[in-house]
């Protein structure tokens, strides 16, 4: 830890002298007004880049850019102790090993038991028999026990009764990285289901009779319609090229009875480049009004939202309208397919909307499905090309209908903040690691629900909050009726 | 003309005639791309425009419909001084109509100055009929008209009696020297300046008031003399001239803030080169120099800010953006939203005035200087940046009555051409500037960004843009106060011996019913704590000074204390600047004014103090409620912060509710029959945009009279649905618990049925043409979004996003958090969040309460709820950039940390800070 005097500058040209602290988990700054020693707390996992700058004569300035959009800038006195503090924070900012993280040092004071309790908060076989599973259609199939079939993948997967071991394995290996269609969401009032998998490998002209059995299976599991919905979330173009390179989309004519759809989602390094441009907009200094708008238009990033808000309201609209049911996936079915899925489900399904089925959403089509989250959310040192805001943009999708209908969600806006805020911290272990299987690998346990169950009441949900004090009201009016009629004769 | 009772027939006003009609007028629904309508008369009167439907009467038993209706103007009256543009389409060709017509087309389009699009179809009508009305409407609303000529006189004329009985609205008007002098009272400015009556009866000057303040040691004489009175120039020069050197004196508006005067003078510019103009200004300028006046500083407005040519051309621009035709036309250009927002620049025009506005309180407020405004006419820019000014210095006009006499003031007193700049009379259309408008937005940017300092609403700043095109309130149709005393006067002689009574638009229940009036009423406002009733006297305006009192030495002392210390430090920075480098003015004045602008916004909001906007660029909104509310593909259902504050209004009412309970309990000891508070003024039903949207939506029903039924049986059934669902709410408490079977089967009844609507609607196009599959998708596609967001929102059902360019928002929280440029202190939505929490809470104490007496049977000891979260400290962007300014912890000790973990010391400092809210 080091023990220096520096300069913070938050934005204006006022300065506040300080000490900067370099703790196994924080920076710390902390100023040195005696009255308020302010302080600034920064976790190591939260530190997106670093940037030493040019040494001036007050000093040598430091930028640290955190991935929560915060900046800070430093100056430390002597070059010396910059450099230092330069060298420790991308080596502690960019742990190699996931013992590294914070949440094997984050000690909450809960003893084993409590811990355990925390991870058994959220039960995702609880949530299928929640959406009337196993039932005629659909049954747990254990074809990836031990993940043989499919590494990233659960092992807990819902498939169609109709579909056997052998056409699973065998449209296994016609789709990447072995990820075949497996079920997301069913919803039972009319046996419309929502499938998820990756792209075929159908090439210009392969085809997969399993594969297409596989189909069919999905098809026949909702008696209610005759056809399903491949929905490809790529753009076309995008799409096409993957067939050059031997994957690609279905072709209609291979596969019976279903309904090809793009919808254009770009790929995760536009996603990247877009919110730094964004992020550029949001930090110009007193921009223009031209400038802010010229920014936003062009940085995409809320063309993009849109898109994905698109592509929910089609499945919304099939699932519940049509009737029908849809296979979602896009190239390896673990960003824009778990995207889709969740703001799909979202529509359609207002358990989703309540706090414990926030989180549910999350373990089940993110977690679960093996969203890459080390690699997408950088937690350990790794390709910055992998890195970029997938989940980001999914609670942001959830924001954008918060505020469309502020009274329609049991959490609020600090819930999704926070929800964000740890998925980059590392303090808990929900978002750790690429698949179930590495984290199955690692073992450990956190409480990370067990803190919204304690931390956000009785602020987190303005509506549910108020829902109760209107009963309670009523209550105690009742009460105050009865209590008047006896009252007069108390008095007489 | 006609009998009585057809005019009772078509609601005509006194006076109103009717010049022309025809019948079975088809009135498209905008929403379908014209493809329903209603079948109907359409109408042109000497007042407006309307179309009388011939199926009124389904409208009538719907309760929102009628609860913000106004009384004078129908949803399908169109007064003609509205009418902005009209085009014909001839053969699915649009173009402008105007002049003689030789061939008249089947279609009009009709665009309103409120943005309103009708579309009427005339292919059923006949020929001779639509000859008629089409002439008769191009004629009435586009020839150039006399002044005389205005639906106002002959209004007055005929209503002379029903309106007779004036009701005491407490809005100053400023036709009194009275009025004068009880401002200079109210602002504490009678020291220095005083109100004169020399142009009475406007023997000096026609551009002027009656009454004016001019500072104190100016004689009476002298501004006589300045004004030309007896000087040859006037006669010599054209009276342009001299109307513009009358101009100066007279504009004085006086602004007490803190013991200080600071004042503005309104001066003609002086690029006349008019040298009596030049020796006033002189003289003027010496006058108020000498002590006790402070320095002066002049702003010429034209040269360096705006031209009313930039407003113009703007406005023309961005309103082009709403006046939406058809669905296909508002995706065509959703898609480019931004740009074309952007293109418009009106955003900008809006910044650059609200940054103005700062620079001059900024000058007035820690500075202490003087300002003086400079303009040709003194009756434009001048008006909206010293009128913001007053908006932002003094809370007296962030009242509806301050806010009203504000505008009395400084633009109808104050000679804003309403009649030129509203385009009224169709004489010119380049004198047609929107300069009230954009004072209005101005306005409604405040009001957004701090909702508690505002006692009325944006609806009340939307109703009163309507205002300006209803020719029977004169308060918007006269260029200046001699005009419209001479007009009036004449009537009387010639007539009658009574003058003419001719209608304010501040008396809101003209055109209100009183529980449509309490929209205009902000149940955010936090009404300022009233001081001792001896502490001041005065008879008169008692009402107002309840709310106008100036602000009590001991409060204004802290602030002062701080502008003091700002100041110095000014002053500091200023000569350390002067001695290290040479710098020119106008970079040092950006400098103070940055200096000014951040320190403000750092601290926490006074409501009742100064009140300065944000303006950076995610701070500056559309005013959406005036500018997309008849667009129906931009509401949202039950959404936005309607239904905040609607929740909200629930709230107090509740909380009203038990407050008389508990006092009534107090009182008369006697049993209490437990009515209940059965308010349910459902959110689910309210539009974002209301209350306008609702009306228009509301107005499509009786379309289809086949449809029809279903439709209206298809909402009755979701309204039940919806009480249902708010009970469920109730009980499921858990939320957990799986939505039960029952619930959901009358919405896949719904659903079946909008199938079979569009399986049909799909074959049908099948048949008639090949499409290509995505284009077919991208139909049904939207036709389910329409239908959707058309139905009131089920927040327990299927929930649909909007994903227009409008709705689709930069997630504030978020990414702009650590900026603390982009914090509103004590603003936006978190400010109406906080207030609901404080309400919540005040609920809970009133139960604990009566808790309390329902086991003690104790005399209740009437402790005042003392639950001030003071939400003026709190940041729009709360928790997070609060936590980032006031985290303070005194030790730090050095290993300790790591176990604590940074979650759980962040929870407490926020309860940290809520206690310090408390203190």
């Amino acid at each position: 830890v080091e023990n220096v005097r520096l300069v913070d500058r938050v934005s204006s040209k006022k300065a506040a002298l300080g000490t900067l602290y370099l703790t196994a988990t924080h920076v710390i700054f902390v100023e040195n007004t005696p009255d308020t020693r302010k302080e600034t707390w920064i976790l190591h996992s939260q530190i997106s880049t670093i940037e030493k700058q040019a040494t001036t004569a007050t000093g040598c300035p430091l930028l640290i850019r955190c991935k929560n959009f915060q900046t800070l800038q430093l100056v430390v006195p002597q070059e010396r102790d910059c450099h230092d503090v330069y060298i420790s924070l991308i080596r502690l900012a960019r742990p190699v090993k996931y013992e590294e993280l914070y949440c094997f040092s984050f000690n909450p004071k809960l003893d084993k038991e409590e811990r355990e309790q925390g991870w058994m908060l959220i039960d995702l076989s609880e949530e299928y028999k929640r959406m009337g599973l196993p039932n005629n259609y659909w049954q747990l199939s254990d074809v990836n026990r031990d993940y043989r079939v499919c590494d990233s993948y659960p092992t807990e997967l819902y498939v169609p009764k109709s579909a056997t071991a052998h056409i699973i394995v065998g449209s296994s290996k016609f789709r990447s990285r072995r990820r075949f269609p497996a079920l997301s969401y069913y919803y039972k009032d009319n046996h419309a289901s929502i499938c998820r998998s990756s792209q075929p490998l159908s090439g210009f002209s392969a085809r997969c009779l399993e594969d297409e059995q596989m189909l069919q299976a999905i098809r026949k599991a909702n008696p209610g319609s005759d056809f399903i919905y491949v929905v490809d979330t790529r753009p076309k173009l995008n799409a096409m090229a993957n067939r050059a390179a031997g994957k690609g989309y279905e072709n209609e004519d291979n596969y019976s009875n279903i309904k090809f759809q793009f919808i254009g989602i770009e790929n995760i390094h536009v996603m990247r480049n877009s919110l730094q441009k964004m992020l550029e907009v949001c930090e110009l200094k007193s921009p223009s009004m031209s400038d802010f708008l010229w920014g936003l238009e062009n940085c995409g990033w809320l063309r993009h939202i849109k898109a994905i808000l698109d592509a929910g309201i089609f499945i919304a609209k099939a699932v519940s309208e049509e009737g029908a049911s849809v296979l979602v996936h896009c190239s390896d079915g673990w960003d824009r397919t778990a995207q889709v899925c969740s703001v799909a489900s979202l529509l359609l399904d207002p358990h989703y909307r309540t706090l414990q089925g926030f989180m549910v959403l999350i373990e089940k089509d993110w977690i679960s499905f093996g969203h890459k989250f080390n690699h997408r959310y950088g937690h350990l040192d790794g390709d910055p090309k992998e890195i970029s805001p997938v989940i980001d943009q999914f609670i942001e999708c959830v924001w954008q209908l918060m505020e469309q209908f502020p009274c329609a969600f049991e959490f609020n806006e600090r819930f999704l903040i926070h929800i964000q805020h740890h998925i980059y911290s590392c303090q808990f272990g929900n978002f750790l690691c690429n698949s179930q299987k590495e984290r199955r690998e690692l073992k450990f346990w956190s409480g990370m629900y067990n803190r919204f169950e304690k931390g956000l009441q009785p602020r987190q949900s303005v509506t549910d909050y108020l829902m109760a004090v209107k009963e309670e009201t009523q209550q105690l009016e009742e009460e105050l009726e009865a209590l008047e009629e006896v009252r007069p004769t108390c008095y007489e | 003309m006609f009998p009585e009772d057809s005019k009772d027939l078509f609601g005509f006003s006194p006076g109103e005639q009717l010049l022309c009609e025809a019948s079975t007028v088809l009135k498209y629904v905008q929403e379908d791309s014209c493809q329903r309508g209603v079948y109907g008369r359409l109408v042109c009167t000497d007042f407006k425009i309307a179309f009388l439907g011939d199926d009124e009467s389904a409208l009538e038993n719907d309760v929102h419909e009628t609860q913000f209706k106004n009384k004078v103007i129908g949803e399908n009256d169109i007064t003609l001084h509205c009418v902005d543009q009209i085009f014909g389409v001839f053969d699915e060709k649009k173009k402008t109509l105007f002049g003689q017509l030789k061939k008249y087309p089947e279609k009009l389009i009709i665009h309103c100055k409120d943005l309103r699009v009708f579309h009427f179809c005339l292919r059923y009508t006949k020929e001779e009929e639509v000859k008629r009305i089409v002439s008769g409407i191009i004629h009435h609303t586009q020839a150039p008209k006399l002044l005389k000529r205005l639906f106002l006189f002959s209004y007055a004329a005929a209503a002379q009696n029903s309106i007779a009985n004036d009701p005491k609205n407490h809005t100053v008007m400023f036709d009194t020297l009275k009025d004068w002098c009880w401002e200079l009272e109210r602002t504490k400015g009678n020291v220095k300046y005083k109100a004169v009556s020399v142009n009475e009866g406007y023997r000096i000057c026609e551009r002027l008031p009656a009454y004016f303040v001019i500072p104190t040691p100016l004689a009476e004489e002298d501004v006589q003399r300045f004004q030309g009175h007896g000087i040859p120039v006037s006669s010599s020069g054209n009276p342009k001239n001299t109307g513009r050197s009358l101009a100066h004196p007279g504009k004085i508006i006086l602004l007490k803030v803190l013991g200080f005067v600071t004042e503005e003078f309104v001066l003609p510019a002086l690029h006349s080169g008019n040298i009596i103009a030049k020796e006033v200004y002189l003289r003027i300028y010496r006058t108020i120099h000498r002590p006790p006046y402070e320095i002066v500083k002049t702003e010429d407005l034209p040269s360096n800010f705006l031209s009313l040519q930039e407003i113009q051309a703007a406005y023309s621009k961005f309103k082009q953006l709403f006046l939406i035709d058809n669905s296909m036309e508002f995706w065509d250009t959703d898609i480019k939203w931004f740009s074309l927002l952007e293109s418009s620049s009106w955003l900008d025009i809006i910044r650059r005035c609200l940054k103005k506005a700062i620079e001059i309180t900024e000058c007035l407020e820690a500075q202490n200087m003087n300002v003086l405004l400079l303009e040709e006419n003194a009756s434009d820019l001048c008006c909206l940046v010293s009128s913001l000014v007053q908006v932002m210095m003094d809370p007296h006009c962030r009242t509806r009555i301050g806010f009203q006499s504000l505008v009395q003031k400084e633009w109808v007193m104050g000679g804003h051409c309403f009649l030129d700049r509203c385009n009224h009379l169709r004489q010119s259309d380049k004198e047609e500037v929107p300069v009230f408008l954009l004072f209005l937005d101005c306005v409604w940017q405040l009001v957004h960004q701090h909702p508690p300092a505002f006692e009325f609403t944006e609806t009340y700043l939307t109703v009163l843009s309507d205002s300006l095109y209803i020719p029977i309130f004169s308060t918007f149709f006269f260029n200046s106060p001699h005009q419209k005393d001479t007009n009036m006067g004449r009537e009387s002689q010639d007539t009658q011996s009574k003058p003419l009574n001719l209608l304010t638009v501040w008396d809101w229940s003209v055109q209100f019913e009183p529980k449509a009036q309490t929209l205009l009423k902000n149940p955010l406002y936090v009404e300022k704590p009233k001081l001792d009733k001896g502490q001041r006297k005065g008879t008169h305006f008692k009402h107002q000074r309840q709310l106008s009192l100036p602000l009590p030495q001991s409060k204004s002392s802290p602030k002062r204390g701080f502008f003091r210390e700002e100041t110095d430090h000014l002053i500091k920075n200023l000569l350390g600047k002067r001695i290290s480098k040479l710098i020119n003015s106008s970079d040092e004045l950006q400098d103070t004014f940055r200096e000014f602008y951040d320190s403000w916004h750092s601290k926490p909001t006074d409501y009742h103090g100064l009140l300065l906007p944000h303006i950076e660029g995610p701070e500056i909104r559309v005013w959406a409620q005036r500018y997309l509310r008849w667009i129906p593909e931009a509401q949202i259902l039950g959404g936005g912060r309607v239904a905040t504050m609607s929740k909200l209004l629930e709230m107090m009412e509740e909380v009203q509710s038990l407050q008389e309970k508990i006092d009534e309990r107090h009182h008369t000891q006697e049993a209490l029959q437990a009515e209940a508070p059965c308010l349910l003024r459902n959110s689910a039903r309210l539009s974002s945009l209301f209350p306008f949207a609702l009306l228009q939506r509301h107005s499509s029903k009786p379309v289809l009279p086949t449809s029809g039924w279903k439709a209206l049986g298809d909402e009755e059934d979701l309204a039940k649905r919806e009480d249902e669902f708010v009970d469920l709410g109730d009980h499921q408490r858990q939320l957990s618990l799986p939505l039960p079977q029952s619930k959901s089967s009358p919405k896949r009844g719904f659903f079946r049925e909008e199938t079979d609507h569009l399986i049909k609607n799909l074959l049908g196009k099948r048949i008639s043409k090949l499409i290509n599959s995505s284009d077919e998708l991208q139909d049904t596609f939207r036709e389910f979004y329409d239908s959707w967001h058309s139905k009131p929102t089920d927040y327990h059902g299927l929930l649909l996003p909007h994903i227009e360019g409008p709705e689709i928002r930069v997630w504030a929280q978020r990414y702009l958090r650590w900026i603390p440029e982009a914090q509103i202190l004590g603003g936006g939505r978190v400010a109406t969040m906080s207030k609901l929490l404080e309400m919540m809470e005040e609920v809970q104490s009133l139960q604990e309460k009566i808790d309390e007496r329902h086991h003690t049977q104790e005399a209740l000891q009437a402790e005042a709820p003392c639950l001030l979260r003071n939400s003026a400290r709190l940041s729009s962007l709360f928790p997070f950039a609060l936590l980032q300014r006031h985290s303070s912890k005194p030790v730090l000790p050095t290993s300790g940390w790591k176990a604590l973990g940074d979650e759980e010391d962040l929870a407490k400092r926020e309860d940290e800070f809520v206690d310090l809210g408390d203190v």
